[in-house]
């Protein structure tokens, strides 16, 4: 199946979501959950919670200097995972750094559904509004998500606002393919057709009846895009062009360790190992999501 | 085909309209007069008029529109306003860069991804199926920049056989230079392996479900005979549709990576321009690398039909 590239939410390739119910995999009935999901789940039940409750937990303030130069991870109790060359607490600028890439991420990704399915859906059933935003989604995607991305914070300047409305634009195309195409599969079928016969409006045709099909497959695909999201944010402030220093961001902790790469590639190797296994356990859920809504859609 | 084609080439035309009126917004996205964005917050009254005059923002938005696209089709993008040169002549020097990391990335991943799909996808379930698709899912998780990051400190601070950092021109010294390109294409490499493989061992594996398989192995065909002659070039659809989205990521991949290694291409120009607020340069390079997606992705379909003569006959 088609694995979203982590920064090209752009899916040509949606037909997988549709024809994996035919794969002998997904066949059997409610497989129980495998050891990498539960893991990849107890993972980001802990950075929700840890990012929810950042405030309240007993961490050091993320910008306040509490030691005097850095410390190397695992030496002291406290600080367990060390501070960086200005002294920061590095624990407490990862679970501060997941509350804004999640705020960021989740938002974009949830915007961009909505607008995504309304799209996808209008152009499912209608050929002129198929056109007009199949040319809007092919332009959208004529740019790479990263230069989307750069291009706006350039004009808008760098901050949480452009990011959002980038991710968001970055995330559209995917959900409108992918609501097209389920909605296309969904739209002659007899319980809709009779539905149209009895009188309903289109508009009520939509919610009632082809949204129910359509919506979960989105909803397993949202977790693909969130993965891809948090990607894209990390990648924009490890350019420095995304969320604003000195809030802390996991892209920007991997820019500022990079500078001794050699010395303490703790500072690197420990944001980089955060945001990857944040981004393989939502991977992990998502294609379990995705074979499980795929496997029972028949 | 020519009916295929030509719907094309019509709705390539309307995405380049749409990606020219994108650009163009970018300038009129920047908070306050776009005057004082271009020429920077200590510019005179003058500077800000004359400005104002070169890119005619008091003339109608349609009447610009028309301007921009008339120049991005003369090749003409505009013109830096930090360093006066022509944004043309600044990509021009940074292309050789951008252009020898894609093809060396791309080489690399079809190496990476033609042989092992087709070996994971003959031998379904075996260890070296599981542990490739397993591969692809844990490389698929990890950004580019971390991938870099992470290749620097293996090949270039521990094993110290790769420079860290820098580029060497191709005609100053070729080794040099492979030696300075080969660690980020690798990076970049590695990602797009891990998005294209399982795409091609799933459609390896329902080539060879097909009846012209069976009989060709029913003839004593030989395996590696029937996998490269036979079933590679009918799996090979989406991996050249999405060969065209690569193109996008590599672009973009590109970027981050130039900036991890520090090299002179395009990413590391469009993040200058972005640093030094020099919002023509960006806007051209924008629009730049949008062209260049759209015209590459005109050839992948002029490819696509060559390579699967229905898909011209059912649309």
């Amino acid at each position: 199946m088609t694995e979203q590239q982590t920064l090209s939410p752009a899916t040509p390739e949606v037909a997988p979501t549709v024809a994996v119910a035919a794969s002998p995999a997904v066949r059997k009935p409610r497989r129980r959950p495998s050891i990498a999901v539960l893991l990849s789940l107890a993972w980001i039940v802990v950075v929700l919670l840890a990012a929810i409750f950042a405030s309240l937990l007993p961490l050091a303030d993320p910008n306040a200097n509490v030691t005097p130069t850095s410390i190397p991870p695992f030496t002291s109790g406290a600080e367990f995972l060390g501070t960086d060359q200005l002294g920061r607490s590095v624990l407490s600028r990862l679970v501060f750094g997941a509350q804004v890439s999640l705020v960021v991420s989740v938002s974009a990704a949830a915007l961009g559904m909505v607008i995504g399915v309304t799209l996808g859906m209008m152009s499912g059933v209608r050929r002129a509004a198929d056109t007009v935003v199949g040319t809007a989604t092919d332009a959208l995607l004529a740019f790479p998500g990263i230069v989307l991305l750069l291009a706006l914070g350039a004009a808008m300047g760098p901050g949480v606002r452009p990011l959002i409305i980038g991710l968001t634009l970055f995330s559209v195309p995917a959900f409108t393919r992918l609501a097209r195409a389920n909605t296309k599969l969904v739209n002659h079928r007899e319980y809709v057709e009779a539905a149209r016969l009895q009188g309903a409006s289109t508009v009520r045709v939509l919610l009632r009846e082809v949204l129910p099909s359509v919506i979960r497959p989105v909803l397993a695909y949202f977790v693909v895009i969130l993965a891809a999201l948090i990607v894209a944010e990390a990648s924009v402030s490890y350019l420095g062009l995304g969320v604003v220093p000195p809030t802390p961001s996991w892209g920007g902790m991997i820019a500022d360790g990079q500078a001794q790469l050699i010395d303490s590639p703790a500072h690197v190797l420990v944001p980089a190992f955060v945001l990857f296994v944040t981004v393989l356990s939502i991977g992990v859920l998502g294609r379990w999501l995705r074979a499980r809504t795929s496997g029972s859609r028949s | 085909m020519a009916r295929f084609l030509g719907a094309r080439f019509v709705r390539a035309i309307f995405v380049f309209l749409l990606v020219s009126l994108g650009t163009l917004f970018l300038i009129d996205l920047t908070p306050g007069d776009p005057a004082v964005s271009i020429a920077g917050e200590t510019a005179g009254p003058d500077v800000l008029a004359a400005v104002r005059e070169q890119y005619g923002f008091d003339r109608p938005l349609l009447v610009r529109w028309v301007d921009w696209m008339g120049s991005v089709f003369s090749g003409n993008f505009g013109q830096s306003f930090t360093s006066r040169m022509p944004v043309m002549s600044l990509l021009a020097d940074r292309l050789p860069v951008t252009v020898e990391l894609t093809i060396l990335a791309v080489v690399i991943t079809l190496a990476l991804v033609i042989p092992l799909a087709l070996y994971a996808g003959y031998h379904q379930g075996s260890w070296l199926d599981r542990f490739v698709n397993g591969l692809s899912a844990v490389l698929i998780s990890i950004p580019s920049f971390v991938l870099a990051l992470v290749l620097i400190l293996v090949f270039a601070l521990a094993l110290r056989v790769l420079p860290v950092s820098g580029w060497v021109p191709l005609a100053e010294d070729p080794i040099g230079n492979l030696r300075s390109a080969i660690l980020p294409a690798l990076a970049l490499a590695l990602a797009e392996t891990a998005v294209l493989l399982p795409v091609l061992r799933a459609d390896v594996v329902a080539t060879l479900e097909q009846d012209y398989i069976t009989l060709a192995r029913s003839k004593g065909v030989s395996s590696a005979r029937i996998l490269f002659r036979h079933a590679l070039r009918p799996s090979s659809t989406s991996l050249v549709t999405l060969m065209g989205l690569s193109l996008a990521r590599l672009f973009g991949g590109a970027v981050i990576v130039e900036t991890a290694f520090s090299l002179p291409g395009i990413g590391d120009l469009l993040i200058t321009s972005i640093r030094s607020k020099d919002l023509i340069l960006t806007q051209g390079l924008v629009m730049f690398i949008a062209v260049v997606y759209l015209v590459a992705n005109l050839v992948i379909d002029i490819l696509y039909t060559k390579l699967d003569p229905r898909v011209s006959v059912s649309s």
